[in-house]
């Protein structure tokens, strides 16, 4: 079953419980807020517990995407000391 | 009771006397309490028993690696992982090292928390930055379905217990990460934002009532202290030395953060934290960054990782606080 794609702010505690996680097999928190669930009625009845915006995988990898970008801009820009390993890299959503 | 002081160059001289209260004066040190002040008169030394903190060289560990995980206690320990790559595991009975049976996945920068037989791994490098969750038993890590929400690595250990585990900060290999997580056992589930980049920090304590100290933020090594309380974390006050690649043990009352780095400047420093103040302590007998280690707040070891020796020494140190007769000075 493909994934469900939304973009929901992290509101910090309980924000996904123990039981969400149970309940959505597929849950993946990204960059830009972006989270990957499960594509069934648990992970509608979750984010709808939220102001969410349903994204399509292409969208939700934009965002990604812009979110990598710029992380990789403020990184280049950064005084010494830092991590050369530590660039930040693009990355492709399941 | 009253004496006469001898031999006291650079102390105030004259005669004492102590029907009650006063500092008593001794041929012998006596039976220690915690902050009991007496004159020996046999080393004509003042003397105060303190409970102070040492390191000490004990065994090395069989393979000697970076950014390994360790949990458990200094006479039932547990270090894993490391590199990107390693798999190898080996158990502390407080006097040697023992290989056992590996993680399922090779990695390094990985966080862990618990017992040795009721141990937990989360998150790591193994080149790519990985969410993976396995459990050991004390005889094998078993790899579990509920992984972090997140991939997360360069995270410290964490802490707490198998079925209670918190771990927060890190990095994504793509973004700093400032939300929290908690494991119950089963799964992982979100807690209180940190709200501030934290990689390599140290942490202490239990999912309600935890630490963590120190660490970079990106642009900085850092002295910041947070505490947890199972909801939310606050700001307190800030360790002595900035640092990075740093352990912690102990709990939030009774904390120990020790080693680490601040660019090329490495440290043999440890700090203890009472839970409003942290205090420079015994230091390791040699700078060490990243490195492991787990323990208590007056019993810890840390083991491996990067030394004055050399990278990926294999080499162990024990943490032991003991209450000592201290001889006082005018230094």
């Amino acid at each position: 079953m493909a994934n469900k794609y939304w973009v929901i702010e992290n509101t910090g505690k309980d924000f996904f419980t123990h039981q969400d996680r149970d309940d959505m097999p597929v849950f993946q928190g990204h960059p830009g807020d972006v989270w990957i669930t499960s594509d069934n009625a648990k992970a509608t009845a979750w984010s709808g517990k939220y102001p969410n915006v349903s994204k399509t995988k292409a969208e939700a990898q934009a965002i990604v995407d812009g979110k990598v970008e710029e992380a990789q801009e403020e990184w280049d820009n950064q005084d010494e000391p830092k991590h050369p390993e530590d660039r930040p890299v693009k990355y492709t959503l399941d | 009771m009253s004496g006469k002081i001898g031999n006291n160059t650079g102390y105030s001289s004259g005669s004492i006397t102590a029907p009650s209260g006063g500092v008593e004066i001794l041929s012998s040190d006596p039976t220690l309490t915690e902050g009991l002040l007496w004159y020996n008169s046999t080393s004509n030394v003042l003397k105060v028993a303190r409970t102070v903190g040492a390191w000490s060289a004990v065994n090395d560990c069989n393979t000697g690696i970076t950014y390994s995980c360790a949990f458990g206690t200094q006479t039932a320990g547990v270090k894993a992982g490391g590199g990107t790559s390693s798999t190898v595991t080996e158990e502390y009975d407080g006097t040697d090292w023992s290989s056992v049976n590996a993680l399922n996945t090779g990695r390094g920068e990985l966080g862990a928390c618990g017992t040795l037989t009721a141990g937990v791994s989360y998150g790591g490098n193994t080149g790519s930055t990985v969410a993976e969750t396995e459990e050991y038993n004390g005889t094998n890590w078993t790899d579990v379905a509920g992984d972090l929400s997140g991939v997360r690595r360069q995270i410290g250990l964490g802490c707490g217990t198998q079925t209670a585990a918190l771990i927060t900060a890190g990095y994504s290999g793509s973004s700093y990460i400032t939300t929290t997580e908690e494991y119950d056992g089963t799964n992982w589930a979100s807690g209180g934002a940190l709200g501030r980049n934290a990689t390599f920090a140290a942490f202490g304590g239990i999912l309600t009532a935890a630490f963590i100290v120190a660490g970079h933020t990106g642009s900085a090594v850092s002295a910041s202290t947070s505490e947890y309380n199972g909801t939310a974390w606050t700001a307190v006050n800030d360790c002595n030395t900035a640092a990075e690649q740093t352990v912690g043990a102990g709990t939030q009352t009774d904390g120990l953060k020790y080693g680490g780095n601040s660019g090329a400047t490495y440290y043999a420093v440890s700090e203890t934290y009472n839970g409003t103040t942290w205090t420079t302590g015994g230091a390791l007998s040699e700078t060490r960054y990243r490195h492991s280690g787990a323990g208590t707040g007056s019993a810890a070891f840390t083991v491996t990782g990067n030394t004055a020796t050399g990278n990926s020494d294999p080499s162990t140190e024990e943490y032991t606080e003991a209450l000592t007769a201290r001889t006082l000075t005018n230094s």
